[in-house]
């Protein structure tokens, strides 16, 4: 005699877990009142440049953290903490992206209750991190001019996910086939709400916008 | 991609429910997977014995089923399902701009289980 065989309806998404994870990051943010920003691009794309910049603007306005994620070395994490902030390497372990659960950790080991603004610098992909949830007030992605205006249709979910599109190297325009229009264009169609701020994080072309909307934001979050 | 941290999460969402509902075995896992959520349903199947393997679940058999990939026009509002991602364009007004409605999530769709009579 068989046992009864009953069909039991699921439906649950298998990110179900890392959500939820990355609402209970966030609320834990909201009342230690720290901006979590998730930063994340292609490898060389400029992050590292560009939150060393970020880093001289704002370290003296807000108190910063920088949580680093990379498979291996220390190198970021040598070159920030040497620009005068606590900085944490986490390393990853080969895993080629960050979510909630490894978020919350590295926020624990690095402690961040007394600090106002923390970026947690993901690993270099244009892929992967979209898909996971860190728990971040907001995210940035950065686009370098010399990786090309179409790629926001090439990697159309990490262009849809983020606050900001920062257009790095927009020195270097004129040695590539690079249309901001086309750029800029190409973003709107899977993100008509994001901010796209074109900058050189090298010379500091463009940065201020870039820096009155962190300030907004970290305001507003820290409220 | 993720098929491996996905099949583990497929089990342990399945044995959750399985548990809730006094089950004595697994038989059936269906998952639905969408067109644009990078899954690899013959990586899901490749790894799934070996994630069953010691839990209420082993022995069972995984079904994967595709879920197409809704697009919400942002120009016209049509809805509609492209034939290649990579270049979807509306087919009444033939904007480029969307909206993803449906196609990039995986999800645990339901379990057969095979109750306990000891607990009735």
């Amino acid at each position: 005699m068989n046992d009864p065989v009953r069909i039991i309806e699921i439906k649950e998404n298998v990110m179900a877990d890392n959500d939820r994870e990355a609402d209970a990051v966030r609320a834990r943010l909201r009342q230690e009142k720290t901006f979590l920003l998730n930063l994340m691009s292609s490898p060389g794309s400029g992050k590292t440049t560009t939150l060393l910049r970020t880093i001289e603007r704002l370290k003296n306005e807000v108190r910063m953290g920088i949580m680093e994620a990379d498979i291996d070395s220390a190198v970021d994490a040598e070159a920030v903490a040497k620009a005068g902030v606590r900085a944490i390497q986490l390393h990853t372990g080969g895993m080629c992206h960050l979510d909630a659960g490894m978020t919350a950790q590295g926020l624990d080991s690095f402690g961040t209750a007394d600090l106002d603004f923390v970026v947690l610098e993901n690993v270099g992909n244009l892929v992967c991190p979209a898909e996971f949830d860190t728990g971040a007030s907001k995210s940035v992605m950065i686009l370098s001019v010399p990786e090309g205006d179409d790629k926001p249709l090439k990697y159309p979910l990490m262009f849809q996910i983020v606050d900001v599109v920062l257009i790095n190297k927009i020195d270097v325009m004129p040695y590539f086939d690079f249309s901001m229009e086309r750029a800029v264009s190409n973003i709107r169609m899977r993100n008509p709400k994001a901010e796209i701020i074109p900058v050189c994080a090298k010379t500091g072309e463009g940065f201020e916008a870039w820096i009155d909307w962190l300030r907004r934001n970290i305001k507003m979050w820290n409220e | 991609m993720h098929e491996l941290s996905t099949v583990l999460r497929i089990v342990s969402i399945a044995q959750k429910y399985a548990a809730q509902n006094g089950a004595k075995k697994v038989a059936h896992v269906v998952v639905t997977t969408g067109e644009l959520s990078g899954m690899v349903p013959q990586y899901l199947q490749m790894l799934y014995p070996s994630a069953v393997s010691g839990t209420l679940l082993e022995g069972s058999k995984l079904s994967v089923e595709t879920q197409p990939a809704m697009l919400r026009c942002s120009d016209c509002g049509t809805i509609y399902n492209p034939v290649y991602f990579s270049d979807a364009r509306c087919p009444k007004c033939g904007g480029a701009a969307f909206e993803v409605l449906e196609g990039t999530e995986t999800f645990v769709k339901e379990i057969e289980i095979e109750e306990d009579m000891q607990n009735e």
